[in-house]
């Protein structure tokens, strides 16, 4: 034993201290891992908070990635819905289709009766016994017309759609392309507002950590003292708060990524039947995995932070008395 | 080993909490603090420990004026030091090596060498067999002696004790005070702030005496 103090930082020799930095870490994170285990229920209820935080807009951006990619195909089909009015009798009706075959750019023309487009309405809508109480049907006679598929000039297009609104038994002619950008523009004004609760929730879930990490540093108060006493440096009493932010993290995320899941699966039957009122036979899909990926290591990255903010605030609150 | 020069110490409440005070311990010398509640022992030993910062004076240990250390380094200086208190300050919710090996884990020694240190340390202060147990467990002296190899695990040159014996019956803190004078032997310096006079008389040791913040006895 040494009589003399030396004031010299290193004490066990540097390539030993590289090992021990990384064993320091990894202990420290599996630590953290047992200490939260040991505390379930505060460790679920802050899981479960960042957990719904951010499955709700990952939820829904999920939902709106796979509503674009269904509404995709259409984009290379350019219905015109033709509505006829209402007092148009079957003869005209048939005339004016007589009439409509003889246009030129015309590739098909389908009629669809009210009838049909009662029962279509009754069979997806799930309105069925509110249409039994209506005295009449309501729908009129409507014409589909699909254009030659050379016409993808969107000149061409218009120039046909203007003729056929100039037949007087047409009550309402729907270039359905319009439709679609007014269905993307809807879109994007979704990009944003998810964007925008995206980051709402973010905050939230900072607050959240930092809250949580502010009352483990309360609970473990004794702990970072004698810590102190003993010499650990500020580093090494941040490490193990730093860690929990990142396990929080990750189970929320997890927790996030099952709720999104869940509910996806949920709406499966639900959507399914909605898209057979398209004829389409695509299902609701779950996750992709890359954003599960993205979800989990985001969640991550804001338990790290959260906990680096909490700890940067209230750790040298704790004086040594 | 320790000069103080001119040493002043106010608190914001308390003006002088210690006055002017001078002295040196040499190396390997085990010397005691006295004075009565108030005096300011406890403020003298912090200084030491950089737990508080001298208002005015300086502190000189092994030829630095420790003063002059950056916050960032104070880590470093308490790694060299032994420090004991009247409450113990262990951890409740580990066991007897963790705590005892908790500056060396601290210091980043490998497993191997916490190991042996720390079975070294609990050895000297005749515990090992109770290595797994709880400190809750252990009676006030007991606690006491983990608390001690605690601060000589890491084979520091200096050991500060404040009250060390406070809360023990007189047996017991023979027994404490036996195990100061053991690592005295084999070189440390020990510093003891302590108002068991009675204690203090029959170890013969060298004596500072506080009263009011003041220096009397040197
Ligand atoms: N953090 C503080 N803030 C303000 N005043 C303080 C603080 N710490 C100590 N004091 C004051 O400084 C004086 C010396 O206190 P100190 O704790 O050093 O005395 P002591 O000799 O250790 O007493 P005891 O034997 O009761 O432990 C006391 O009057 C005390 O009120
Ligand atoms: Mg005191």
């Amino acid at each position: 034993m040494s009589t003399e103090i030396v004031l010299r930082r290193t004490t066990p020799p540097v390539l030993h201290q590289m090992q021990s930095i990384l064993f320091c870490h990894w202990k420290a994170l599996l630590m953290t891992f047992k200490e939260l285990l040991n505390t379930p229920v505060a460790t679920i209820v802050t899981a479960t908070v960042i957990g719904i935080s951010l499955s709700l807009p990952a939820g829904l951006y999920t939902l709106l990635q796979q509503a674009k990619a269904f509404s995709s195909p259409w984009q290379d089909m350019n219905h015109i819905s033709l509505f006829l009015k209402k007092e148009t009798d079957l003869e005209s009706i048939n005339k004016l289709r007589t009439t409509l075959q003889t246009l030129p750019h015309i590739e098909k023309i389908t009629h669809i009766t009210p009838q049909q487009a009662l029962q279509e309405f009754r069979d997806y809508s799930g309105f069925g016994e509110a249409l039994d109480s209506l005295q009449h049907n309501p729908l009129p006679h409507v014409f589909i017309i699909d254009p030659q598929l050379t016409l993808h000039n969107k000149q061409q297009l218009e120039q046909l759609f203007s003729t056929l609104k100039t037949f007087p038994e047409i009550d309402i002619a729907q270039l359905d392309i319009e439709w679609l950008q007014r269905l993307y523009s809807l879109f994007n004004i979704f990009y944003q507002s998810i964007l925008l609760i995206s980051i709402l929730f973010s905050l939230t879930v900072l607050l959240v950590i930092g809250n949580t990490i502010r009352l483990n540093i309360e609970n473990k108060k004794e702990e970072i003292i004698v810590i102190k006493l003993v010499g650990g440096t500020n580093r090494f009493i941040r490490r193990p708060f730093l860690y929990r932010g990142l396990w929080y993290g990750v189970y929320g995320g997890l927790l996030a990524v099952l709720l999104v899941n869940g509910s996806l699966w949920v709406l499966q039957t639900p959507v399914k039947d909605f898209l057979l009122t398209y004829n389409s036979p695509l299902q609701l899909q779950f996750m992709p995995v890359h954003d599960t990926f993205l979800l989990v290591v985001m969640s991550m990255l804001l338990g790290l932070i959260g906990a680096i903010l909490a700890v940067n605030k209230h750790l040298h609150n704790i004086e040594l008395e | 080993m320790i000069y103080f020069e001119h040493v002043y110490k106010h608190y914001p409440a308390h003006r002088d909490a210690l006055r002017d005070v001078n002295f040196h311990i040499a190396a390997g010398e085990m010397v005691f603090l006295t004075g009565q509640s108030g005096a300011g022992k406890s403020t003298l030993l912090k200084l030491l420990a950089l737990i508080e910062r001298v208002s005015s004076g300086q502190i000189i240990l092994s030829g630095k004026n420790i003063n002059k250390l950056k916050n960032s380094s104070i880590p470093f200086l308490r790694r060299k030091l032994g420090l004991i208190f009247q409450d113990y300050q262990l951890l409740m919710d580990r066991n007897v090596f963790d705590n005892v090996a908790l500056p060396l884990v601290i210091a980043g020694y490998s497993q191997k060498d916490i190991k042996k240190r720390v079975r070294a340390a609990l050895d000297k202060v005749n515990l090992l067999h109770k290595e797994k147990s709880c400190p809750i467990t252990l009676s006030g002296g007991e606690q006491q002696r983990v608390g001690i190899a605690r601060a000589v695990v890491n084979k520091p040159a200096l050991l500060l004790a404040d009250e060390p014996t406070g809360n023990l019956d007189p047996e017991l803190s023979k027994e404490i005070m036996n195990l100061f004078e053991e690592f005295n032997r084999v070189g440390v310096t020990i510093l003891i702030a302590s108002h068991d006079l009675y204690l203090i008389q029959q170890l013969q040791k060298r004596t500072i005496r506080l009263q009011q913040g003041c220096l009397v006895t040197i």
